[in-house]
């Protein structure tokens, strides 16, 4: 008896991607970003390069802000795998630890991109400047994550578990590390310098606002794409 | 502005496979399951 009434299972067509449209737009939004970032915001006075160095802005900022963000989403579905008994479950797990990474991903190329900017300001890539110090630790509590994570690979409870706490406890020097320090020591750090006495230039905030959702969008798209993997990979092992 | 145009439409297309391969996949779960 055909249970397939002749339809070929492995199907060879191609797959509909699920709510393609805001990831064609995300992927619109950022070619604008990158061709607004050279061609409709100006240079600031300032900076290097005849103030085109502050168009590293477009790129750097909203990759530190992400890296912030994905570290509190990780600390949130921590707490909740911990602390709910409805959330307590691998897959909460899998949300912490997808933000984590995302973390780090964002965390890398913030300082990819701040030492590019200091490189063409300053004329040297890294100066351990406090922002620049902090932002080393900040990458190393994420790798450190990492790592606990996968020398646990073949214990995923006792794995969700530890992780889980060290996002939590390690979310008090992150946040001292992200919000005091650059306040506390005086550094190279730009702050401010793009602000004109009414605020960022219109030219600016056609292209950062943007910049801020595109990144927003590519976060949100990698987070449901290591989601799907991970839950399709733990159904196969739950099924083999 | 070539350069990082040209890579990030290298990993949009790149992006855009991955999820074309997972919604096959996912798909075929179904199927089977539905079986």
């Amino acid at each position: 008896m055909d249970l397939t009434n002749g339809r070929n299972i492995a199907s060879s067509a191609p797959a509909r991607v699920p709510g393609a449209w805001w990831k064609y737009a995300c992927g619109a939004l950022m070619c604008y970003v990158i061709y607004g970032a050279f061609f409709i915001a100006d240079g600031a006075a300032g900076f290097g390069k005849g103030g085109d160095n502050a168009r590293a802005v477009f790129f750097h900022v909203p990759s530190a802000v992400l890296s912030s963000l994905c570290y509190f989403i990780g600390v949130v579905y921590a707490g909740m795998y911990l602390f709910s008994s409805r959330y307590n479950n691998l897959e909460t797990d899998a949300k912490s630890s997808i933000a984590m990474e995302l973390g780090l991903l964002f965390c890398t190329l913030a300082t990819i991109t701040g030492s590019i900017f200091a490189g063409i300001q300053w004329g040297v890539f890294w100066n351990w400047d406090p922002r620049e110090t902090s932002i080393v630790i900040m990458l190393l509590l994420y790798a450190s994550y990492v790592v606990l994570r996968l020398a646990l690979a073949g214990r995923p409870e006792v794995r969700a578990r530890l992780s889980a706490v060290y996002a939590l406890v390690a979310v008090v020097p992150a946040q001292f590390l992200i919000w005091a320090v650059p306040r506390l020591l005086a550094g190279m750090h730009p702050t401010d310098t793009l602000q004109t006495s009414s605020g960022l230039s219109l030219h600016y905030k056609l292209v950062l606002y943007p910049a801020f959702l595109a990144f927003l969008l590519v976060f949100v798209w990698l987070f449901q794409l290591r989601l799907r993997a991970i839950k399709l990979v733990s159904r196969r092992e739950a099924v083999s | 502005m070539a350069v990082p145009m040209v890579t990030w439409i290298g990993l949009f297309v790149y992006a855009m496979q991955i999820d074309r391969r997972l919604s096959r996949i996912e798909r075929d779960e179904k199927d089977r399951d539905d079986l």
